[in-house]
């Protein structure tokens, strides 16, 4: 697979040379590749709002470096904006930064900085505000008079709107109601899709990562734990659980099982997937191991 | 960074000059302006700068910190000391194309700069030594009896504090929305002033959405909490004066008297 | 005895210019009882925070009534009667802490209720106490986790020494560590000190250990019983927008697929236990 991103031995320091300094993010490196729905979980402190705002350069690497498709992006610092268009990166609680009169206006921000002419612009803020979820009625209202899931909507348009290679986004479904949460998942399952667009979710929650992403990435105290394919970090239950982290409650139901004898694959983590391994097992005579 | 900007000149410890009673502090801060600037002779000058070293070495604060205090005055207090010295007139000294530098002029120049210097370092030391809300406590204390003029100082007191405790807050969020609009290709370094305060818009706008939704909560929070007002409340941490507040304050009311027995 | 008792309680919000009036409540008939953990689920918009909210008195009925120990919270000069009885905390942690210091914070209701100073500071200590927090006495809270300002906010009620705590949404905005010292901490004070408690929430594995689970749904009460015979209606609660925990979802489908499972396992330990039971 091809990389797009690569995270290469990143150091970030804050508060350098006073008595507060502390490293967020020490000596990470990890790789991206283009067009996969990566997952990046851990909990708060493990450096993941750090590293995130490496990728599109909203921070400098205290070391190390960040390949953005195989150049250092901050080769020229002069280009750094320019490195922001193609990592979209989209902060907790976005609703809090929208700011213009109109729902329209405000998805445009980022298209009109990057000096598009207007009939771009104009396609780009319909087709985003579409992968978003946004009805077009909602288009010439002002922002802050819709409900806050809307408004968050309204914010993920406006960084889909620069039809960024990589869509990076921080939490974006916390606060949520349950059905609040899984629209707007979905509505991101189907951006990556239909655009192939290499997306990067980083929550804490393990249910949402397990029912959305390709690959994850798990931070711990400022390193990277593990990384691979969610089956693969499942298995690996206990030490997830050591680095005080969640694991899916089906993977804490089938670790009770094999704690109680009974043999199940411990990487299983949707409810379907457990439910057919018991099934199986049920015909199979319910052996022992 | 926003986030990496010291506010408040507080330096936390435990001496005596940390534990004094704020309202003492605030008195003999006064008192030794008022000293300064009622003080003639040398002898008391030389009091008043012996009563610094001593309170300094007491509090433990740097010099260095101190001085560093006087960075951002010193072109004041050098153009003052200019001014005094070459534009009083009396005896002269010496003298050279149009500037006369005379006896009286020296004399000005150096009490203008002791006079400067000291008074910014009395107060910084009191901010150095003083909590931001011990000094409202004996602020919204000492101002007290304004109250019955219908000075509203409870008020002003819990206001100065709410700022306080959200200042942290609205930096990390500006800090927060800056980021999120420079994501979106926003540019608050570059362009003409012009531009640049356009450029604010994207920023101010939510500040003050968010800062308006923030004190909205704050207050039912604060009336969940059965606040409403001055009326009967109390207060956990009382100001008493102590033997040491008392003593502090008996040194400089003599200072005081011996400075202007001096003139 | 009841704690909170509400008749017939309608709420609606005052419309914008081009909005019409939102009923947000539309009849709601709820007794709370003393000493009882009972969560209020709902999606949002569903009026669940509406109805805590008149619980004590921050909004008032526009038609019906509610209780406070039979205080009528439309009473005014019962105000901070029912405020300190019902204690709040709410979901933004940066929103609700007043002061600078930590102790100053939880003595700030005592302050507003005239308790003498050094009773005061008995109530700050024993609070922070209570919620785990008293390392942190002196500490600056902007410079705390989510779960430890909520928990100075929970202490906060505390030091007024009130009857019932209500948690509205206080969890939503943490994450799941901070989200667990919360209800840790509240289930304590439920279970030693007898305190009411009323949390409002749209996780519901938060309602796990709850004594009862009231489900709200567009201003009416839809649903109202144990955790295990409400979590048990797994259809009726995903066409109101809510889902079940996956143990409950698991046994389900694993009873269409013809196991003889009970479905009213809600923990995982339960859960697991009711599974094995089928490979003995």
């Amino acid at each position: 697979m091809e990389e797009i991103i690569r995270v290469e031995n990143l150091t970030h320091t804050y508060g350098e040379g006073t008595p507060f300094c502390r490293s967020a993010v020490q000596d990470m490196s990890l790789a991206i590749y283009r067009g996969e729905f990566l997952g990046i979980i851990g909990h708060t402190g493990s450096g993941k709002s750090t590293l995130i705002q490496h990728l599109n350069g909203l921070l400098k690497p205290t070391s190390g470096r960040i390949l953005l498709g195989g150049e250092d992006i901050w080769a020229d610092p002069k280009k750094i904006r320019d490195v922001r268009f193609r990592v979209g990166l989209v902060f907790q609680y976005p609703e809090y930064q929208l700011f213009e009169e109109t729902v329209y206006r405000d998805i445009a921000f980022g298209p009109t900085n990057m000096c598009l002419s207007k009939d771009e612009i104009d396609r780009r803020v319909r087709e985003s505000a579409h992968f978003a979820g946004l009805t077009d009625d909602l288009l010439e209202k002002s922002p802050f008079a819709l409900s806050g899931g809307q408004k968050r909507r309204v914010a993920i348009a406006g960084v889909i709107a620069m039809e960024p290679e990589v869509l990076v986004l921080d939490e974006p479904s916390a606060g949520l109601d349950p059905q609040g949460r899984e629209e707007l998942l979905a509505n991101i399952r189907e951006f990556h899709r239909a655009r192939g667009t290499t997306v990067v979710l980083v929550s804490h929650s393990m249910e949402e990562i397990a029912k959305n992403v390709d690959r994850i990435v798990v931070l711990s105290d400022s390193h990277v734990l593990m990384s691979g394919a969610p089956r693969e970090v499942f298995a690996r239950g206990d030490e997830l659980m050591t680095a005080g982290l969640d694991v899916p409650q089906v993977t804490r139901i089938a670790m009770a099982l094999r704690d109680k004898g009974i043999a199940i694959d411990p990487a299983v983590y949707t409810v379907d997937e457990l439910s057919e391994e018991l099934v199986a097992l049920k015909r199979g005579g319910g052996k022992k191991c | 960074m926003l986030k990496d900007i010291t506010l408040g000149q507080f330096f936390p410890g435990d001496t005596l000059a940390h534990k004094l009673d704020p309202r003492t502090k605030l008195l003999v801060t006064v008192l030794y302006v008022v000293a300064l600037f009622t003080a003639k002779s040398f002898i008391a000058y030389g009091l008043l700068i012996l009563t610094l070293i001593v309170a300094v070495r007491i509090s433990r604060v740097g010099a260095k910190a101190l001085f560093k205090g006087l960075k951002p005055v010193l072109f004041i207090i050098a153009f003052t000391a200019l001014l005094n010295l070459f534009y009083t007139p009396g005896t002269e000294l010496c003298h050279f194309w149009i500037f006369r530098i005379t006896i009286e002029g020296v004399r000005a120049a150096i009490t203008m700069m002791l006079r400067i210097t000291l008074l910014i370092m009395g107060t910084f030391l009191l901010t150095y030594t003083t909590s931001p809300i011990r000094l409202t406590d004996g602020l919204e204390s000492l101002l007290g009896p304004l109250k019955k003029i219908k000075v509203p100082v409870h008020e002003l007191a819990m206001m100065m504090s709410i700022a306080l405790r959200f200042i942290p807050t609205l930096i990390e969020e500006t800090d927060k929305i800056m980021s999120a609009q420079k994501a979106r290709g926003a540019d608050f370094e570059t362009g003409s002033l012009m531009q640049r305060a356009k450029a604010l818009v994207p920023l101010l706008v939510p500040l003050f959405v968010s800062a308006f939704r923030r004190a909205d909560e704050l207050a039912t929070a604060m009336e969940c909490r059965c606040y409403h007002g001055d009326e009967g409340r109390t207060k956990l941490n009382v100001l008493h004066y102590q033997t040491r507040d008392y003593l502090v304050l008996g040194y400089y009311a003599v200072l005081v008297a011996a400075v202007i027995a001096l003139r | 005895m009841e704690m909170i008792k509400t008749q017939d309680l309608a709420f609606t919000y005052p419309g914008t210019e081009d909005q019409v009036n939102t009923r947000a409540l539309r009849g709601v008939d709820v007794t709370i009882e003393r000493g009882s953990f009972v969560v209020i689920l709902g999606h949002n918009g569903s009026g669940k925070s509406t109805l805590a909210k008149t619980f004590n008195a921050v909004l008032l009925p526009s038609g019906g009534k509610v209780y406070v120990e039979g205080m009528d919270t439309m009473d005014e000069s019962l105000l901070l009667e029912i405020r300190r009885r019902v204690g709040m905390v709410f979901q933004n942690p940066d929103n609700q802490i007043v002061a600078n210091v930590v102790e100053e914070d939880v003595a700030f209701a005592p302050e507003n209720l005239g308790v003498p100073s050094a009773e005061i500071r008995k109530r700050v200590d024993d609070a922070l106490e209570a919620v785990g927090m008293t390392q942190y006495a002196k500490h600056a809270p902007h410079l705390l986790s989510g779960g430890q300002k909520q928990r100075i906010a929970i202490a906060g009620v505390l030091a007024m020494k009130p009857e019932c705590i209500v948690l509205d949404e206080a969890t939503a905005m943490l994450d799941p560590i901070g989200r667990r010292e919360v209800l840790t901490a509240v289930e304590k004070l439920n279970r030693e000190q007898g305190i009411t408690v009323v949390l409002i929430t749209h996780h519901m594995n938060e309602a796990e250990h709850a004594d009862r689970v009231i489900v709200m749904n567009d201003g009416l009460v839809v649903m109202d019983g144990k955790p295990r015979e409400v979590f048990t209606r797994k259809e009726e609660l995903e066409d109101i927008g809510l889902a079940v925990p996956d143990t409950v979802s698991l046994l389900f489908s694993l009873r269409e697929a013809g196991m003889d499972v009970p479905v009213d396992a809600i923990t995982v330990e339960e859960c697991a236990d009711a599974i094995a039971k089928n490979f003995t």
